[in-house]
C-alpha cells in the first residue's frame, strides 16, 4: 500500500475547514469594536469557491505525492493567500452591513487558522521539493504581489492598510529607526562579543570576569535593564550636556542600545568560546609542524573552523536583538515598538509586527544559508554542532 | 561601476542643497534657530493631539521646535519628562500632583483651580518647571457600564449604582491597582455612596473598557477616564457622580522655566487653543484618532483651523 505523507494531507484538510468556519473575519464599524462576525463565504461572495477549488487542488496534488506535485502545491497556496487578500479586501465595499467611511476587515480565528495550516502546507512541501530556489522565489513572487496590490490601494478594506494611513507620517521613519538601532547594535555586539569569545577561552580570569557580567545582565528583564540604564544615562547628560548630540541621553536609543547589546554580546561569546574550543587539536598541531606561525595557524585554521559556530552565535543574538529593539520606544528611542505597544487594536499591533516578523525570518534563514555556502565548512557535522549552539 | 555611484551620489548631493536652499528662502524668520524647543509627550491620542496643537501653535508664531510627540509609549515616564532636562515643553494633568506631592486624598485636589495653583506653585518652587493655563477640561476616574446593562438596571449615577451592588447585584468590576488604594478612588465612592465592592467582585489590574463593551468572562463595569475617546464606540455609559468624588484632571502643558523665562510669548500662544478644549471637545477629538484612526497631527490641524488659530491650507 502506498504510504501518504499524512501530516500535509491533515494540514490541507485543516485549511480547507477554515474556510469554513462562521469565525472567519470580523468586521468592524470603526476602529476598534468587532460588530459582525463573518464567514469566509458571506465576506468573500463567488471569490470563495476560487480560493477553496484552489485548496482543492492542493490535496489532490499532495494526494498524487510526486515532486512536481509539490512544488505546485506550494505555488497554489501562495496564489490563494494572495487572491484572498485582495478579494477580502474588495469585499468591504458589497457587504450588506451599515458602514462608515472607517469601516475595515480585521482577520478573525477562521482567516488566522487558514493562515496557519497553509503555512504548514507549504513548510511540509518544501521538504519534499528538491529545487532549493523553488520556494525563495515564489514567496519573493507572492510578497511582491501584494506590495504591488498594497501600493495600488487594493487592499484598502483590510484594517492593517487602514491603520498604516493614520499612522503613515512617521511609518518609514520609524521603521528605519527600529533597522538602525538593529544594524548599530549587532555592529557593537560582534566587535566586543568575538574577540571576548577568543579571550575567554584563552584566559581563565578573563572567562570568570565576563560570564560573571553577562549572565547577570542575561536574567535582568528588558524593561528594567533599560529603566536601570536610564539612571546613569540621565546623571552624564546633566552633568554634561555637549554629551546629548552622541546620543548619551536620558530619553532616546541610548540606554536601549545599551541593554540590547549587553543581550546580543551573550549568544556571541557563547557560541565564539565554544567554535574555538571544539577546533580540533590536532589541526594545529599539523599546521605547527608545517611550520606555520602563529597568526597565520590562527587566521588559515582556527577562525575558519570557529567561523560557523560564531555566525550561528550571531544569528541567534540578531534575531534576538530585531524583536528586542521594540523596547527603545518606550523611552524616546523610536522603532516599531510604537505600533506593538498600542493594544488598542490588534491591527495597530501588527502593521508593528509584521516587519519585525519578515526581518527576523530573514536574519534566520539568511544567516543560515550563509554558514551552510561558507566553503570551508565541509562536514556536516560541524554545521549541526553549531545550530544547536554549543 | 564605482563612477557611477559617485555620479549619484553627487547628482543625489546636488539635489537635497538646491531643495534645502529652496525651503529655506521660504521660511519667515525663526526666533530660536538654534535652540529647537523640544516637545516631548507620550503615545497616547489626548497627549498626542494637544502635543501637535502645541507644535502648530508654536511653528505658527515663529518657534522652532523638535518634535518627539508620542515618542514615550506608555505613561511611566511622565514624571521623569517633566523633570529632565532634555524636554522643555510636556503635558501633564493638574490631579497628578498629588502623586507628585505625595498627598493623595487631600481636598485641594477636587478644585481645577486650587489644585492647579498648587502644584504650580510647588514645581516652579522646587523644580522650576512652569505649569502653563489648564484646560477647562476633567479627565477624571469614573465608573463605566454598557449602555444596556445601565438601561437594565436604571442605573443614572452612583446612587443608583450603589443601590444595584446593596441589594446584590452581579458585579465584576475592573480597576488598576492605585485606584482602589487611595480616599478619593473607588473607597471614596464606597464611602460617599454607601456601598461596598466584594473582594471577589474586583479584578484588580487594569482598566477594562474593552472587556466590558463585550462581557469578557463576565466583566460588567470598568474605571474609565472620562475624556477617552472610544467610550462612544464600545457603547459604554459614564456613571454621573454629583458628588465629584474623584480629583479633577485638567490637562496643562508643562514647560521648563528656563524656557519660559526666554520665550514668554508661549504661555499666550498656548493659552489660545487650551482654554478652548473642554472635556466635551476632548472627547470628540480623541474620538476621532481612537475610533476612526484618524492622525492625531490632522485632527490637531482643522481642530486650531476650526477655532480660526491656524489658516486653511
Amino acid at each position: 500500500m502506498k504510504r501518504y505523507n499524512k501530516t500535509i494531507i491533515v494540514l490541507v484538510l485543516i485549511s480547507g475547514v477554515a474556510l469554513v468556519l462562521p469565525q472567519f473575519m470580523y468586521f468592524k464599524k470603526l476602529r476598534i469594536v468587532a460588530n459582525e462576525i463573518i464567514s469566509a463565504l458571506f465576506c468573500l461572495g463567488d471569490a470563495f469557491y476560487i480560493v477553496m477549488g484552489l485548496i482543492f487542488i492542493v490535496l489532490v496534488l499532495v494526494l498524487l505525492d510526486k515532486h512536481w506535485a509539490y512544488c505546485a502545491a506550494e505555488l497554489f497556496c501562495c496564489a490563494a493567500f494572495v487572491l484572498l487578500l485582495y478579494y477580502e479586501s474588495q469585499s468591504l465595499e458589497s457587504l450588506p452591513l451599515e458602514k462608515t467611511e472607517f469601516s475595515r476587515l480585521s482577520f478573525g480565528p477562521g482567516m488566522w487558522l487558514w493562515l496557519a495550516s497553509t503555512a504548514g502546507v507549504i513548510i511540509k512541501a518544501s521538504e519534499r521539493v528538491k529545487l532549493k530556489w523553488w520556494l525563495p522565489l515564489i514567496i519573493s513572487i507572492s510578497a511582491l504581489l501584494i506590495a504591488a496590490l498594497a501600493v495600488e490601494g487594493r487592499l484598502d478594506g483590510l484594517a492593517v492598510m487602514k491603520e498604516y494611513y493614520s499612522q503613515k507620517s512617521m511609518y518609514l521613519e520609524n521603521l528605519i529607526t527600529h533597522i538602525t538601532i538593529t544594524l548599530g547594535v549587532m555592529a557593537a555586539a560582534i566587535i566586543i562579543g568575538v574577540p571576548l569569545g577568543y579571550l575567554v577561552q584563552k584566559s581563565k580570569a578573563a572567562e570568570k570576569i565576563t560570564f560573571s557580567i553577562i549572565n547577570i545582565t542575561e536574567t535582568i528583564p528588558g524593561i528594567s535593564f533599560i529603566a536601570l540604564l536610564m539612571i546613569p544615562f540621565a546623571l552624564l547628560s546633566t552633568k554634561y550636556p555637549e554629551l546629548r548630540q552622541f546620543g548619551i541621553k536620558q530619553f532616546g536609543a541610548g540606554p536601549a542600545c545599551v541593554a540590547l547589546t549587553f543581550y546580543a554580546v551573550f549568544p556571541i561569546v557563547h557560541n565564539t568560546r565554544a567554535g574555538f574550543k571544539l577546533v580540533d587539536g590536532n589541526f594545529v598541531e599539523v599546521a605547527k609542524a608545517m611550520g606555520m606561525s602563529g597568526s597565520t595557524i590562527f587566521f588559515k585554521i582556527m577562525l575558519p573552523l570557529a567561523f560557523p559556530a560564531i555566525i550561528n552565535g550571531i544569528r541567534i543574538a540578531a534575531v534576538y536583538t530585531v524583536t528586542g529593539t521594540t523596547l527603545a520606544s518606550m523611552i524616546g528611542g523610536g522603532g516599531l515598538g510604537y505600533y506593538m505597544l498600542q493594544t488598542d487594536s490588534m491591527d495597530t499591533v501588527l502593521l508593528g509586527a509584521i516587519p519585525v516578523v519578515i526581518m527576523a525570518f530573514s536574519i534566520d534563514k539568511g544567516l543560515r544559508s550563509a554558514v551552510r555556502l561558507l566553503p570551508f565548512v565541509g562536514e556536516k557535522r560541524s554545521i549541526e554542532g553549531a545550530e544547536r549552539g554549543i | 561601476m564605482k563612477k557611477a555611484i559617485s555620479m549619484v551620489l553627487a547628482v543625489a548631493m546636488m539635489a537635497t542643497m538646491l531643495v534645502g536652499c529652496g525651503k529655506k528662502s521660504e521660511e519667515k524668520k525663526v526666533v530660536n534657530a538654534d535652540d529647537p524647543i523640544v516637545l516631548m509627550l507620550p503615545s497616547t491620542s489626548e497627549y498626542e493631539i494637544i502635543g501637535y496643537m502645541t507644535l502648530l501653535a508654536l511653528e505658527k508664531g515663529g518657534y522652532a521646535c523638535e518634535n518627539k510627540i508620542g515618542a514615550i509609549s506608555g505613561l511611566d515616564m511622565l514624571r521623569e519628562m517633566m523633570l529632565s532636562d532634555e524636554c522643555d515643553i510636556t503635558m501633564g494633568y493638574t490631579g497628578n500632583g498629588m502623586y507628585y506631592m505625595e498627598e493623595e486624598g487631600e481636598k485641594v485636589w477636587n478644585s481645577l483651580q486650587d489644585g492647579y495653583a498648587r502644584i504650580k506653585d510647588y514645581d516652579k518652587k522646587t523644580n522650576n518647571v512652569d505649569w502653563l493655563s489648564p484646560a477647562p477640561a476633567n479627565n477624571t476616574e469614573l465608573l463605566a457600564v454598557t449602555k444596556e446593562f445601565a438601561a437594565a438596571n436604571n442605573i443614572e449615577d452612583m446612587y443608583d449604582f450603589a443601590e444595584y451592588v446593596n441589594n446584590g447585584g452581579e458585579l465584576k468590576l475592573a480597576t488598576p491597582q492605585y485606584w482602589v488604594e487611595y480616599a478619593q478612588g473607588l473607597p471614596g465612592m464606597e464611602k460617599a455612596y454607601g456601598f461596598k465592592v466584594a473582594e471577589n467582585q474586583l479584578v484588580i489590574g487594569a482598566k477594562a473598557e474593552k472587556e466590558v463593551s463585550e462581557g469578557t468572562d463576565g466583566m460588567n463595569c470598568t474605571m474609565i477616564f472620562t475624556t477617552d475617546g472610544r467610550i462612544d464606540e464600545l457603547g459604554l455609559y459614564v456613571i454621573k457622580d454629583p458628588l465629584e468624588i474623584p480629583p479633577v484632571y485638567a490637562p496643562c502643558l508643562v514647560a521648563k522655566g528656563a524656557v519660559m523665562e526666554a520665550y514668554p510669548e508661549i504661555a499666550d500662544l498656548t493659552n489660545a487653543f487650551m482654554k478652548t478644549l473642554t472635556t466635551e471637545v476632548l472627547i470628540g477629538l480623541n474620538r476621532k484618532v481612537d475610533s476612526e484612526g484618524a492622525d492625531p497631527e490632522t485632527v490637531a490641524r482643522d481642530y486650531l483651523v476650526s477655532i480660526g488659530l491656524l489658516d486653511a491650507e
